[in-house]
């Protein structure tokens, strides 16, 4: 049977640096080299000084559940029933959303630590997930 | 007040319907023309009079098609606003300011949708195309984790707000349970005579936690359509008049899509909170001002977020609004007397801004007493709108 995919990521002149980044094993946050601030999503210029001069640090993959949801209705492969899907902070400070894998009902839990795994999904699409850190 | 507003300027004088199914059996043109020609006779404005046409996204019948079926002969003002639910009361706002500023002198606004029989309106996007858009790569954010719904874009900022104020999904079902117990008494309304539990509520499936199946509204098929014209001549016309004492529309920091996860407080609505403070301002009220508002309900825990936000209960206090029943009718606000989206049916909000309308002119189901103000709100994550309505000027 053919591999069940997951919905695609999307991926424009903007964003390509950080799917490009989780192919090559980085989670890459977007960096203002004019003001040094952060931003997630990602964008065409920074929102805090509208400078066009960014590039991206990689992140160190450490973050606290901020909030999360347990997915039930409608559910397709490669998802099953409840499962859990986080809002990352991390601790740069900018947050993602991301897919918890190997964790337990306990750790689903708003203020738990979580550390990143890079995963291959499919030849299309590497992810940031995370598990229980 | 400056001479610069549209306050009082402008009125909603027809209101109009198609029956609220789950298939209409008939195409989406023909449920705009339905209501759009209901609303005029309610007015007692002849349809060819229209010459502005305001609706929003995610609608698809264009406005010249719906102007040239119902013999219009010159539409001077045509705009349609972005955000789906979110632009409900938007059109409101296009209409007063047209009709302020002299453009037009009768500005039709509708809703026309088989969202249940044609397509489903809450399957979300898991099928995407590969083009390099915003919309796209936005998407791409949430989607490859299989956040794909409108439910469970609203769960993970339900569930921060629940963790942060020790609220409870008892206090989602309290909403549910009072949209429920309006629609008992209206026989338009899908749910009409169907009263919930709580612990209905709480029996209920799991969508997406948490939040369970009566947490989200319907899907619908129907339309709804209202007229607009000048205050003066609003007096003329057949209808107690609901003077737009403010309409207004908001996008707010860090807004995004129904996935405003990256401001810094992911339990605010700040959208809601521009919007309702340009309300109250251009009408010269406030929160205490108001008999009872219609609350844009998709999902129950916006209802609870917007509470606040359009100042009905303090910060983080909407759980304690609910558990008083201060929202049902013999609370201090009944919300949503026609049921909501909850019980009547989703028509992306037109069908509240119709209901704001009947409990101006004291034509509710579900009727409070001595209504002076309604506030009307629209969908909310997304960037947003409201209503003000006034008994008089």
């Amino acid at each position: 049977m053919e591999q069940a995919l997951r919905p695609r990521i999307g991926v424009n002149k903007d964003t390509q640096f950080f799917w490009d980044g989780l192919k090559g094993g980085k989670l890459l946050i977007q960096h203002c080299k004019n003001c040094d601030q952060l931003q997630h999503p990602p964008g065409a210029c920074c929102k805090h000084c509208q400078s066009f001069e960014l590039d991206a640090l990689e992140s160190c993959g450490r973050g606290v559940i901020h909030s999360f949801v347990r997915m039930h209705h409608p559910i397709q492969p490669p998802f099953e029933a409840g499962h859990p899907i986080i809002l990352v902070q991390l601790e740069e400070g900018t947050r993602i959303i991301a897919g918890l894998i190997n964790s337990t009902p306990e750790q689903v839990r708003i203020g738990e630590r979580v550390k990143l795994t890079i995963t291959r999904c499919d030849d299309e699409v590497t992810l940031a997930l995370f598990e229980p850190a | 007040m400056s001479d610069r507003t549209i306050s009082g300027k402008a009125a909603i004088v027809g209101i109009g319907a198609t029956e609220f199914s789950k298939k209409s059996g008939r195409s989406e043109m023909r449920l705009a023309v339905e209501a759009v020609l209901a609303a005029c006779a309610d007015a007692g404005i002849a349809p060819a009079e229209v010459d502005g046409i305001s609706t929003y996204t995610m609608d698809n019948n264009p406005e010249m098609e719906v102007h040239r079926l119902i013999g219009g002969k010159a539409l001077k003002m045509f705009s349609r606003i972005d955000y789906g639910g979110g632009a409900a009361c938007g059109p409101l706002l296009q209409a007063a300011m047209a009709i302020s500023t002299g453009i037009c002198e009768c500005v039709l606004v509708y809703r026309a949708m088989n969202e249940r029989s044609e397509y489903r309106f809450g399957t979300g996007v898991a099928d995407r195309g590969a083009d390099p858009t915003h919309e796209t790569a936005a998407f791409g954010w949430h989607s490859p984790h299989g956040l794909i719904t409108p439910a469970s874009w609203v769960a993970m900022a339900a569930s921060a707000y629940l963790d942060k104020y020790d609220a409870t999904t008892l206090d989602l079902g309290r909403v549910s349970v009072g949209g429920r117990s309006m629609a008992v008494n209206n026989p338009n309304a899908w749910f009409y005579q169907k009263p919930i539990t709580l612990a209905d509520h709480q029996n209920s499936r799991w969508i997406c936690e948490p939040l369970r199946l009566l947490d989200c509204c319907q899907e619908s098929d129907g339309a709804v359509a209202c007229l607009v014209v000048s205050a003066e001549r609003a007096k003329d016309l057949r209808q107690k008049p609901a003077y737009i004492r403010g309409a207004a529309q908001g996008s707010c920091d860090d807004q995004q899509s129904m996935t405003s996860y990256y401001r810094d407080d992911v339990t605010r609505l700040t959208e809601c909170a521009l919007v309702a403070e340009q309300l109250y301002r251009q009408a010269g009220v406030g929160p205490n001002d108001i008999q009872t508002a219609v609350i844009y309900d998709h999902f129950t825990p916006y209802v609870l977020m917007q509470l606040e936000e359009y100042g009905f209960c303090g910060r983080g206090e909407a759980k304690d609004f609910v558990r008083g029943g201060e929202h049902l009718m013999s609370g201090t606000l009944p919300i949503n007397t026609h049921g909501g989206q909850l019980g009547e049916a989703y028509i992306h909000g037109m069908n509240g801004v119709a209901e704001g309308v009947r409990q101006i002119r004291g034509q509710s189901v579900n009727q409070v007493d001595n209504v002076k103000h309604v506030v009307v709100t629209a969908g909310t994550g997304v960037p947003t709108s409201g209503l003000l309505l006034g008994a008089e000027n």
